[in-house]
């Protein structure tokens, strides 16, 4: 998957709504994403301003730890940063940026299972298993709602869960998705319409958010 | 798809024209818009969903690290490809200037010698330690190694071309 997108959409968002469009972009943020483009390091920061609390939350999602999740965020951004002058269309920068968050997370987890490989014959205990220094004082829901999660996911195949978490978890439009995976959106709606299929038989994991609705 | 014996939508046709962002057409979507039932049904897992995404954020820690950014780079290190060859490279001059540097005055004593000076190189002639030198620096492996590894490709390797070898991406469906 590469990092750089030239795509030509015309609308992008929150994707807050249900199907494949989006609402238009912000044209400060539009003016920003160009600045940033032309090499002002102050617009960059802006975006980091705007980006860093959902691509770490992204990135969270998928690692489950704080102190991975902040040394994979400060990457993706400083891979963005030496790559946004390639952004020839402004709207692009998000899916970019979780193009390459994405990219980094599957990278983690690849050098991670490379480190399980060496310590397996090394005998060492692999450092990531030390519990984090949150997770102690972590609530009991909290751990309870990651674990019915991840369960769930486990049910998905490799695709529809990465679609649904974008979707759902990252809270993405139809066409950013297709853009961050680089697939049509039609392909995108097959996985997700699978994936949401599972879901709402997914009785234990709704009946946990049930729960928690005021 | 096909409707369900009450004559409401099935559970497939609700999720598909709510991941579709928009009613069914034809009997299904005239329907959606009649039924009570199937709109609550459908808002129902629609909730469930939208729920789902609150609550991972209400369990997710904020970023409490600032993103410290590089100083725009110097010219030569984006030239990404050739980074690790210079970089090994630079380290195997570095090794022969070292050990080049070492050599003549790492002294040794010889036992009943009258302090007779040694080099570590004992009585290797020039040309013979600078070949084992640039052996060295060109195949850090031991001979018995040398035979049983691939031969040393010209090519310069990516960190993520060895990666890509060692630990292929788990990727089981390829979305496609
Ligand atoms: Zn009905």
């Amino acid at each position: 998957m590469q990092d750089t997108l030239h795509g030509d959409s015309q609308a992008t968002g929150s994707g807050q709504e249900e199907g494949g469009e989006s609402p238009a972009m912000d044209p400060r943020l539009i003016a920003e994403v160009r600045q940033a483009a032309a090499g002002d390091r102050a617009a960059f920061e802006s975006l980091i301003g705007r980006y860093q609390g959902e691509i770490f939350r992204m990135v969270y999602y998928r690692t489950l730890s704080r102190m991975d999740a902040e040394d994979i965020t400060q990457d993706v951004f400083i891979k963005a940063f030496r790559g946004v002058e390639t952004i020839r269309d402004p709207v692009m920068f998000k899916p970019w940026l979780y193009r390459i968050a994405l990219n980094a997370v599957n990278d983690f987890y690849r050098k991670k299972r490379l480190r399980s490989i060496f310590t397996l014959f090394s005998g060492d205990r692999e450092e990531g298993q030390a519990p984090e220094e949150d997770r102690a004082s972590e609530r009991l829901e909290r751990k309870e709602f990651w674990g019915w999660l991840g369960k769930f996911l486990t049910r998905l195949s490799a695709a529809e869960k990465e679609v649904f978490r974008l979707k759902y978890l990252d809270d993405l439009g139809i066409r950013e998705i297709a853009e961050v995976l680089g697939k049509n959106e039609s392909t995108v709606k097959t996985h997700l319409y699978r994936a949401v299929d599972k879901f709402r038989c997914e009785k234990e994991l709704c009946g946990f958010l049930k729960e928690e609705k005021p | 798809m096909k409707q369900d014996t009450t004559g409401h939508l099935s559970p497939e046709e609700l999720v598909s024209s709510l991941v579709d962002g928009k009613d069914p057409g034809g009997p299904a979507g005239l329907h959606l818009q009649a039924c009570p039932e199937c709109r609550l049904e459908r808002q129902r897992i629609l909730e469930d969903l939208r729920a789902l995404g609150r609550k991972a954020r209400d369990c997710a820690p904020e970023p409490a690290r600032k993103i410290v950014l590089p100083s725009r780079e110097p010219a030569w290190s984006r030239l990404q490809p050739f980074g690790w060859a210079l970089g090994a490279g630079f380290a195997a001059a570095a090794a022969a200037a070292v050990i080049l540097f070492l050599a003549p005055v790492h002294q040794d004593t010889v036992p009943g010698g009258q302090g007779r000076v040694v080099t570590a190189a004992g009585g290797m002639s020039d040309a013979a330690l600078m070949a084992d030198v640039s052996r060295l620096t060109e195949n850090a492996l031991p001979d018995a190694y040398a035979e049983i590894s691939p031969e040393a490709s010209t090519d310069a390797f990516d960190d993520d071309e060895v990666l890509d070898f060692v630990v292929p991406i788990s990727d089981d469906d390829g979305l496609t």
